[in-house]
């Protein structure tokens, strides 16, 4: 299978710190790939660097064929990257119709695509005129999912989506994600090494701004020395 | 909300109790003058406010563009030759710098050099220019007659003019850096400045006729569209140019804007001289000497005032009050029901995810700016009839709308209306305690005040809320972003 997305020995710094110090790795076309790490490893920093939020110093980021590094945010999102940021970024002032509206990139991508959302996320549909504030956090989390699939996207860009959910509401977001498995390609940025050990197709472990180590998700549960050694988990 | 029930006491405290000791007609003809005020606060505000809420920028130089859209206003009513001669060259400036800026790539030459060669050939541009002639306003007066051709420069000389701010633009645009703008957009938008830079020029001497031989209703309405289309196009230019450059460092910013307002202020000074102008003839439908009884009686006969319980109201001051209500209305129906104003609203709240989501926020950022600087530009050419022209309202105005913003908080659009609202009704009733005063039972005299009482009411409205809600009154905005 090709790679949807490719990074190659990408550089960022983030003020006057060097965050990733060469980051490599390929996202397979329809995988549900996880990048995994400790607390400040650089996970999020990959993440908003793919998007040119925070641009790459060095190193090239291939999207489909294309290059994507210099390029602004707005026009990689455009190519087909949905961005799902950790802290459930939606607008709270917005209603949730609002939320999902102003994802659209074509007139009419809510309207293809309500169906098949709302039957991922059933709760959305009942709290569509309410301000998106107002929602529990889980539905924060499963709006702010819900947004990156409006418009026609490749791959979904997914950041710790279980951080502070209660462990049932966990497992409900993890579910939704496992049900996209297919649909679209996704790397999901996780610390919760649980939440996603049946989920994801592939790892990527990620040490001190490197990608240190990736394969087949089978591979990492198998070797619990890595998780203890990577992750700090023992299981 | 708490927001709402603050702003329901304050408004109760500023407008209930004086109505107690007011009698009814003073309090409501003074509650008017109040509403009139607000609607130019708010005029002001509403772009000061979504500006700072989207990209982070306070903008001082906001008052400025309302006194510039004032002046600019009341030149195109009373001299446009001044305009059709000038703002050629501006536009030729503009049509330089979106060149430069799509073509610039790594310079060849050390930056300096370019700044060297954007002063110098923009000094060139003016070199020798008779300020004067241009500026003849005692003979284009309404009634007076319009002066003849023989008094501008012949139009080669001016088209040398435009060349060289031109180039001067270009120099401008290489300084500035590269904009990732396709050629092809590029020279679309600098020949449109330019197209219309020439023909403006080419129509000069017709259209001054046309303009000064118009009727005075009609010259109005161009006073209104050249003022605010002005004040847009500014406002658009100085986001583009000078305002993106530092999204970055808000210190820079600040100074950048406040160095922008001195720099305006003082080149209204240079062009239209320090002295105050008189009021703009009101349109006909204010201006007829009578005090009309009714509202119909005023609408049939155009009277210049109302009777209001008794006391006479100038008409012209309700039309203020309707301009700043319909902008209000028409801002926020467009913030609530389009696209662009959704996404406005969410930017306001997180401007990076609204990119994140495929939006070009930039983009939203120059209008945003340009739409903000027409609005203040608007509110300046419809205060001329009713203030008149000087060089100091712009700070004035920016001061109260400021106050205004922070008393709504910052970023927040109903906020700014209804803190529009508030300094407007504490200016009003200050300004009668000055002058009038108010009788309180069992006193032999009136109590006045000083006039500094009545300036410092509306700080004192501020102070008053930031203690209650440190946000003021609708924001969730406290500090700058991290």
């Amino acid at each position: 299978m090709d790679a949807v997305l490719e990074l190659k020995e990408v550089h960022t710094f983030v003020g006057s710190f060097h965050i990733l110090k060469g980051v490599s790795f390929a996202v397979k076309a329809g995988s549900l790939t996880v990048l995994l790490g400790r607390n400040g490893v650089g996970k999020t920093t990959t993440l908003r660097t793919i998007m040119g939020l925070w641009p790459a110093t060095q190193g090239s980021i291939w999207f489909l064929g294309e290059e994507l590094r210099g390029r602004p945010t707005d026009e990689i999102a455009r190519r087909g990257i949905g961005y799902v940021p950790e802290h459930r970024a939606i607008f709270r002032g917005l209603t949730v119709e609002e939320n999902l509206k102003l994802a659209e990139r074509r007139r009419g991508d809510l309207a293809r695509r309500a169906d098949w959302i709302f039957h991922l996320f059933p709760d959305l549909k009942a709290a569509l005129k309410k301000p998106a504030g107002l929602l529990s956090g889980g539905q924060q989390q499963m709006l702010a999912i819900a947004r990156a699939l409006v418009p026609e996207n490749r791959l979904l860009l997914i950041d710790e989506p279980s951080e502070g959910l209660a462990p049932m509401l966990v497992e409900q977001v993890m579910g939704a994600i496992h049900q996209l498995r297919g649909e679209v390609s996704i790397l999901l940025v996780e610390q919760n090494f649980h939440a996603v050990q049946h989920v994801a197709d592939h790892y990527l472990l990620m040490e001190d701004g490197r990608v240190v180590r990736s394969g087949p998700m089978a591979e990492l549960r198998e070797n619990r020395g890595w998780l203890e050694r990577y992750l700090g988990v023992t299981l | 909300m708490k927001g709402t029930w603050v702003i329901a006491l304050v408004l109760l405290a500023l407008v209930g109790l004086p109505a107690l000791f007011l009698p009814s007609p003073v309090w409501a003809s003074v509650v008017l003058s109040g509403l009139t005020l607000a609607s130019l606060f708010f005029l002001v505000a509403s772009g000061l406010s979504l500006i700072f809420g989207m990209m982070d920028v306070i903008n001082f130089a906001h008052g400025t563009l309302f006194m510039l859209g004032a002046y600019i206003g009341w030149t195109a009513y009373q001299n446009p030759r001044l305009l059709l001669n000038v703002i050629p060259l501006w536009l030729a400036l503009g049509a330089g710098i979106v060149i430069g800026q799509a073509t610039g790539g790594r310079l060849p030459v050390s930056r300096s050099l370019y700044g060297l060669g954007m002063v110098g050939l923009g000094a060139l541009a003016f070199w020798n220019y008779n300020l004067g002639k241009l500026v003849a306003f005692g003979s284009t007066v309404p009634g007076g007659s319009i002066p003849t051709p023989l008094a501008q420069e012949p139009l080669g000389i001016v088209f040398a003019r435009m060349v060289a701010m031109g180039l001067a633009g270009l120099c401008g645009g290489w300084l500035l850096g590269r904009r990732a703008t396709s050629l092809r957009r590029a020279g679309a938008l600098s020949a449109g400045l330019l197209g219309l830079g020439i023909l403006m020029l080419i129509g000069r001497e017709p259209l001054e006729r046309w303009i000064l031989g118009s009727p005075a209703d009609l010259r109005f309405l161009i006073a209104l569209f050249a003022g605010t289309l002005a004040g847009g196009a500014l406002g658009a230019g100085i986001e583009a140019t000078l305002i993106r450059p530092l999204y970055a460092r808000p210190i820079y910013q600040v100074l950048l804007t406040l160095g922008l307002s001195y720099v305006g202020t003082e080149l209204v000074r240079v062009v239209w001289g320090p002295a105050n102008y008189a009021p703009l003839p009101r349109p006909s439908l204010f201006a007829a000497p009578c005090l009309a009884s009714s509202i119909g009686e005023w609408l049939s006969q155009g009277c210049a005032s109302l009777d209001v319980l008794g006391r006479p109201f100038p008409t012209y001051r309700l039309l203020i009050i309707g301009v700043g209500i319909a902008m209000w209305a028409g801002i926020g129906l467009w913030l609530r029901w389009t696209r662009v104003g959704m996404a406005v609203r969410a930017a306001v709240e997180d401007r990076e995810m609204v990119e994140a989501l495929g939006i070009p926020v930039r983009r939203l950022f120059t209008g945003m700016f340009a739409m903000g600087s027409a609005l203040a530009a608007l509110g300046g050419v419809v205060a001329t009839p009713f203030l008149g022209l000087s060089p100091a309202m712009g700070l004035e105005f920016l001061l109260q709308a400021f106050i205004a913003v922070v008393i709504g908080g910052m970023g927040h659009y109903g906020g700014a209306a209804a803190g529009a609202m508030l300094v407007g009704l504490a200016r009003a009733f200050g300004d009668y305690l000055v002058t009038v005063g108010i009788a309180l039972p069992g006193m032999a005299e009136a109590l006045r005040f000083s006039p500094a009482v009545a300036r410092a009411s509306t700080v004192l409205i501020m102070a008053v809320v930031l203690l209650i809600r440190p946000g003021g009154l609708f924001g969730q905005k406290t500090s700058s972003p991290t």
